[in-house]
């Protein structure tokens, strides 16, 4: 943990209760300051692992204007927490479009998170976490060489912890055409760690 | 489930099924052998974003949120929000439909429609012009390509939902293909495809041998045309799909048919609309 982090108690973050989440949810949209600072800290993690892999430049600055549109709108939202979560990954993936859109360009790889390296870790590393061997920079690296769809896909997935429905709703797409889009992403995934392996 | 060399080495040659990617996504299954490798780093993506979060970062969004909380609402209640649990009214989709309607007449003004979608893309779910974001993003302008959708069409005749491939298909065409899709042959071709949809919904022919083979000749020409697809074409492969007579209107040529979108809501449709969306699943609260 480094100095000026803040980490998050687990009782703040759940899990909650559904009669936990509706209070929760009556108290922000109240303004309470310690249901907003629960919703903040619960959340953002996710949406900021999200917008990360959607490429934003300043990725803190995109989360703000996330929890700006959503306390803008959140008198008018009625539903439970799953419904929460998918409707706060939708404004995500709204914001993430323009600050992408904004800065004019798609994430381009980086050649300095020592990605060559990575599959011969992954392969030692029967005994170690992934996370103890995969930086967040090789992992933002390895899904830079996806497509924006498979790349969105597989964030909505697997970061925003989304169903499969819902991640379409998001993205717009039929469920079979989500599917595709995980598939192919996950194959291209896997290519690239042999292509590594082989090369390293 | 095979642990076997032989078995490894098949798992590196050949593609994954989309039930293999889906139970490594969802870890709802033992990773097959050949795959470790590949769910490390699934994992990794999953837990990278640790519960570590700059306090002064926190604190200033929540004093922010409470104070947008606080302000009288400015947006058009009407819209509400579009996510799972939220209240839709019939007035509400036929305001979208319109916006639809009006997003694609002004993407056909405009050409290609990055005018458009610049100025919408902003929009997030509650705002105005959020309808119109959607409708320019599922006309496929600035987001996904045409090999891509082509593959999403395949997939989801592969599942079993052949008139929702269709209907993927005619949107494919109508604004995925390239940046002509106002084209006339586009738009016939387009809504071709959709007329397809409709006879294979009314005939129930969803799962009929001869109408897979003829949506598969259909998905076979476009793959080997995207970029250059002939509109006369695929309304003629369309045409052979659920066997509609050769007297019908949309034969033609590249004459008077209902726009993508409008013809499957038509009459005689024996089921208009999209379908209903699923249950909601549980799910574990926020980790």
């Amino acid at each position: 943990m480094t100095a000026g982090h803040h980490q998050i108690e687990p009782t703040n973050r759940g899990p909650w209760s559904a009669e936990e989440f509706g209070g929760l949810l009556e108290a922000a949209k109240s303004g309470a300051d310690w249901a907003w600072r629960r919703l903040v800290e619960a959340y953002s993690p996710p949406l900021l692992g999200y917008v990360r892999l959607r490429g934003a430049v300043e990725p803190e600055d995109v989360l703000s204007e996330v929890w700006m549109a959503a306390a803008t709108s959140i008198r008018r939202f009625d539903g439970d927490e799953p419904a929460f979560r998918s409707w706060l990954f939708v404004i995500a993936h709204r914001r993430a479009i323009d600050a992408g859109r904004q800065a004019g360009r798609r994430p381009q790889p980086s050649a300095s998170t020592g990605f060559d390296g990575l599959a011969s870790r992954l392969a030692a590393s029967a005994e170690s976490t992934a996370l103890e061997v995969i930086s967040s920079e090789q992992l933002a690296d390895l899904l830079s060489h996806l497509t924006g769809d498979q790349r969105t896909v597989i964030a909505l997935r697997i970061i925003a912890d989304l169903s499969l429905e819902e991640t379409a709703r998001i993205v717009d797409k039929r469920i079979g055409a989500v599917k595709a889009l995980q598939r192919r992403a996950l194959d291209a995934l896997r290519q690239r760690l042999e292509h590594a392996s082989v090369s390293s | 489930m095979s642990t076997s060399d032989d078995y490894h080495s098949d798992m590196n040659r050949t593609n994954l099924t989309s039930e293999q990617a889906e139970a490594l996504i969802s870890g709802t299954a033992p990773v097959l052998h050949g795959l470790e490798r590949l769910a490390m780093v699934i994992d990794a993506l999953r837990n990278d974003e640790s519960a570590e979060l700059d306090e002064a970062l926190v604190d200033r969004i929540v004093r922010g949120a409470i104070v947008r909380v606080s302000e009288p609402a400015h947006q058009d209640p009407a819209l509400g929000s579009l996510g799972r649990g939220h209240r839709v009214g019939t007035s509400v989709r036929s305001l979208r439909r319109r916006i639809t309607t009006v997003a694609a007449t002004v993407a056909l003004l405009f050409g290609s429609g990055s005018v458009v979608a610049s100025a919408v893309d902003g929009a997030s779910p509650g705002d105005l012009l959020y309808g119109i974001d959607r409708a320019l993003e599922a006309v496929g302008i600035g987001n996904g390509g045409a090999a891509e959708r082509l593959e999403e069409v395949e997939q989801i005749v592969a599942d079993g939902d052949v008139v929702g491939g269709l209907q993927h298909a005619a949107a494919l065409v109508a604004g995925a293909v390239d940046e002509t899709a106002a084209s006339p042959g586009n738009q016939a071709a387009s809504a071709a495809l959709a007329s397809a949809a409709q006879r294979v919904k009314a005939t129930r022919s969803n799962q009929a041998d001869t109408t897979r083979t003829e949506v598969g000749a259909l998905l076979d020409y476009l793959a080997e045309n995207i970029g250059h697809v002939d509109g006369r074409k695929v309304a003629e492969l369309s045409r052979l799909i659920g066997n509609e007579p050769e007297t019908q209107p949309q034969d033609r040529g590249q004459g008077p048919v209902d726009p993508p979108g409008q013809s499957k809501e038509g009459a005689g449709n024996p089921n208009p609309g999209p379908p209903s969306p699923p249950p909601a699943r549980d799910r574990k609260a926020p980790k």
